[in-house]
């Protein structure tokens, strides 16, 4: 009698959205509430408790993306509370299923849950790229100073460097890589809030 | 007056009489874009399951084996049943496999699984409490960003949009050229604010007959500056314009201010006029005042037949006057005496009124003396002179020094003539006054002028010729502009028609033995031949036509040295529109748009402070 689940929610699933799926697909079968107020999508855990069966589940987050969420019995029981956990399992994985998410054995758990670490870190970083990426497109860089100015200015704002030819084309040079750049993260599949935690 | 201020009104007031020097305000774009937040967000790290690497193989093994085991217990079971008693022995090894199997088959993969759930159940528990940690860490990830987003926000509400244009040498003399009277009222308004604002005494010498510190005196008294205005010709009767002067610098203000809009004045008349002025001046008492100047040359004129100044001047002035040229030199003096009785004649009402009020209040912060229109040109230009001449002994004497210094300007100081404008100039360096003159035109001798003191600011010059002297003394600069720009298009046409025959012929022969076969069967030895012939013959034609289009476009860019500013930008500056040029010591000359309507400090974000201080 499966004791856990690991499930795997397809990649335009966000952390939010798969704890709601969870949520619903728990509370779908008879006695499970929750355990506190803060949800998964803040934490990365939530739990849900059996008063009648006396038995906890927990479900955590083991990598970001995808989005990998391990499910199990909190505390050891007896054959009972193995069936009412294995019920819940059941109706998470048909849940999961059903969005074009998958049920990940043991075996291919680890070489997942470090392909999504890498994947976020890989987000993070270039979440971060594109905020700096960003102003080139509308504005220019003095060379001088490092302040923006508008795109077609003729002086610095700040230190009144006026623009030579040169910085002209520079500026033009880094709008085509910035333009270049989002484009190939934008490619790689980077949209913002991708299966992140919620921020704030 | 100062009390019946509404507090927005105040406020403007003290916007405006900021206490840095400013002239106008420069624009520039505000700050638009935010500084991303250094740190990239920080990165979960849950621990890894481990468990899973290490316990599926051997889960996904028992599972695997688990039938072929309980086969294989049940056989030796049956085995061990079967030989019994026979062999006790064997029938006890037979049992013993049986009990392994059984365990390898039945028990075993139910404690892995209850082992597996066991790791699973403590790495859940290991990344509740990684997460956490974590969640603290992106708390305070997430406050430290918002406070950065709320800083920016609050720096680019502030990022001034309008800053005050300020001379890069505040000692040195300020000249302005061009503008209209309402640029120029908007002009003295911002400039004076600012110089009052910062505790300096401020002189206005309005010549242009505009009133263009008329508004800056009624702010000024509104903010509580002592404020002491006089207009000329009206309070002509009660200036006493050399108050303070002894007779010898009477004499000196009245030769230069007689003499000075004369381009080649004559050394000799010049001569004369001090001679009949000074002793003039020597005999008369006091008060020497230009009423009583003219009833001395009556006097003198006449020879002290006919009195005309008796009125002016007491009985024994008339017989002391009359005395005073033989009548040799009195006939060689006067065609100058008639020259200057009718010269000053215009201005004896100056100083009548007995007990009358000096050029400036000594206590008033602002002193504003102005021509007013109603005066003849004639009366205003000896005026003009005049009041000069008393600015330059007023600077030569210097006086008490303030806090805030002294400042002079001088508004439509077109008539003026550039020696005495350069000597106003030398004394006010001296003094440490700061100095302005305001020329409506820029030509003839202001000309001359241009550049020899500091900062120079241009407004509105209607006239092309003067619009170009100010672009030629802004400067040139280099600049980039397209300069050849070439299309190019061309078409090629290939038309290509082949005709051919090929006619191809061949023959061939073959032999096949098959010697393998012979050697594992018993079948005869064969062999074959053939021979062929063959022959083809293709008739073709074929034809092609290509076509192609080139198209080219290019363009070049030249360096070229122009005119910072067009003369036609200057010529269309809008009123209260200035072109400050300064000469600043990291940059050389610089010249920057500006504004100087006051009312720029009603809008939000300006800022007292120049960009770059």
């Amino acid at each position: 009698m499966r004791r856990y689940a690991h499930l795997q929610f397809p990649g335009q699933v966000g952390i939010d959205a798969a704890v709601d799926q969870l949520e619903r697909a728990i509370a779908a079968r008879p006695g499970w509430q929750p355990v506190g107020h803060t949800g998964a999508a803040v934490l990365g855990y939530q739990s849900w408790v059996h008063p009648r069966a006396g038995v906890e589940l927990l479900a955590v987050v083991a990598g970001f993306q995808p989005l990998v969420v391990s499910v199990g019995q909190r505390s050891a029981g007896g054959r009972r509370r193995h069936g009412v956990v294995a019920d819940a399992l059941g109706s998470v994985e048909r849940s999961v299923l059903a969005v074009g998410g998958r049920v990940v054995p043991d075996a291919d758990l680890p070489g997942l849950v470090r392909q999504a670490q890498e994947r976020f870190e890989w987000w993070v970083h270039a979440e971060h790229r594109m905020e700096s990426l960003a102003p080139y497109l509308t504005h220019r860089c003095c060379p001088d100073c490092g302040d923006w100015s508008r795109f077609d200015a003729r002086w610095c704002r700040s230190c009144r460097h006026e623009f030579t030819a040169q910085d002209n084309h520079d500026r033009d040079d880094a709008r085509a890589a910035a333009e270049q750049e989002l484009d190939e993260l934008r490619a790689d599949g980077l949209h913002p809030g991708e299966g992140a935690w919620r921020s704030s | 007056m100062a009390e019946l201020l509404t507090a927005p009104q105040a406020e403007l007031l003290r916007s405006l009489f900021t206490p840095a020097e400013r002239w106008g305000w420069e624009y520039r774009d505000p700050a638009t874009v935010p500084r991303v937040f250094p740190h990239p967000r920080p990165v979960p790290h849950p621990p890894p399951p481990t468990w899973a690497a290490e316990l599926a193989p051997r889960l996904e093994q028992a599972e695997q084996t688990r039938v072929l085991l309980a086969v294989g217990a049940a056989t030796s079971l049956l085995i061990a049943l079967s030989i019994g008693l026979g062999s006790p022995l064997w029938s006890l090894v037979f049992l013993a496999a049986a009990a392994g199997l059984g365990w390898l088959g039945l028990v075993r993969p139910r404690l892995l699984r209850r082992q597996a759930a066991d790791r699973q159940r403590q790495w859940m528990e290991a990344c509740v409490e990684h997460h956490d940690r974590y969640f603290q860490q992106l708390q305070a990830w997430t406050a430290a960003r918002e406070q950065h987003r709320r800083r920016e926000h609050q720096r680019l509400a502030a990022s001034p949009a309008w800053a005050a244009l300020r001379p890069w040498r505040m000692l040195e003399r300020l000249d302005v050229f061009g503008g209209t009277a309402y640029g120029w009222e908007a002009l003295v308004t911002a400039a004076g604010a600012s110089l009052l604002g910062g505790g300096a005494r401020l002189t206005v010498v309005d010549l242009s007959h505009d009133a263009v510190a008329a508004e800056l005196a009624q702010l000024a008294a509104l903010r509580g500056c002592g404020v002491d205005v006089v207009v000329l010709p009206r309070h002509m009767e009660e200036l006493d314009l050399f108050a303070g002067l002894r007779p010898g610098e009477v004499r000196d203000v009245l030769v230069e201010a007689l003499h000075g809009d004369e381009r080649e004045a004559s050394h000799e008349a010049r001569s004369i006029d001090g001679r009949v002025l000074g002793e003039l001046c020597e005999t008369l008492g006091a008060p020497l005042t230009l009423g009583r100047i003219c009833a001395a040359l009556g006097v003198l004129l006449r020879h002290g037949r006919s009195p005309d100044g008796a009125g002016e001047l007491d009985p024994d002035e008339c017989r002391r006057i009359a005395n005073l040229f033989g009548a040799t030199a009195r006939a060689s003096m006067e065609p100058r005496m008639v020259a200057l009785e009718s010269r000053l004649h215009g201005l004896r009402r100056l100083g009548r009124r007995p007990g009358g009020r000096p050029l400036s209040a000594a206590d008033a912060q602002l002193r504003v003396v102005a021509l007013d229109e109603s005066g003849s040109d004639l009366v205003d230009d000896v005026l003009s002179h005049l009041l000069l001449q008393v600015l330059i002994h007023a600077a030569r004497d210097g006086g008490g020094r303030r806090p805030g210094g002294d400042a002079l300007l001088v508004a439509g100081a077109d008539a003026l003539r550039r020696r005495h404008l350069e000597r106003l100039d030398q004394l006010a360096r001296q003094r440490g006054i700061r100095l302005v003159y305001m020329f409506r035109h820029l030509r003839d001798e202001t000309v001359d002028l241009l550049g020899s003191g500091g900062a120079v600011i241009f407004m509105r010059l209607g006239n092309a010729r003067e619009a170009m002297h100010a672009a030629e003394f802004i400067g040139r600069e280099h600049k980039f502009v397209l300069h050849q720009l070439t299309r190019s298009t061309g078409e090629s046409v290939t038309h290509t028609a082949t005709d051919s025959v090929t006619d191809t012929t061949g023959t061939s022969t073959s032999t096949t033995r098959s010697d393998l076969l012979r050697t594992f069967l018993p079948v005869p030895l064969t062999d074959s031949y053939t021979s062929g012939r063959s022959g083809s013959r293709a008739w073709g034609q074929s034809s092609s036509l290509a076509t192609g289009t080139t198209t080219g476009a290019s363009s070049g860019q030249q360096r070229v040295y122009e005119l910072a500013v067009e003369p036609t930008t200057l010529q269309t500056l809008p009123q209260t529109a200035v072109v400050f040029v300064d000469h600043e010591a990291r940059r050389g000359p610089r010249a920057r748009l500006g504004d100087c309507n006051p009312d720029i400090v009603t809008l939000p974000n300006v800022s007292a402070e120049p960009f770059d201080p």
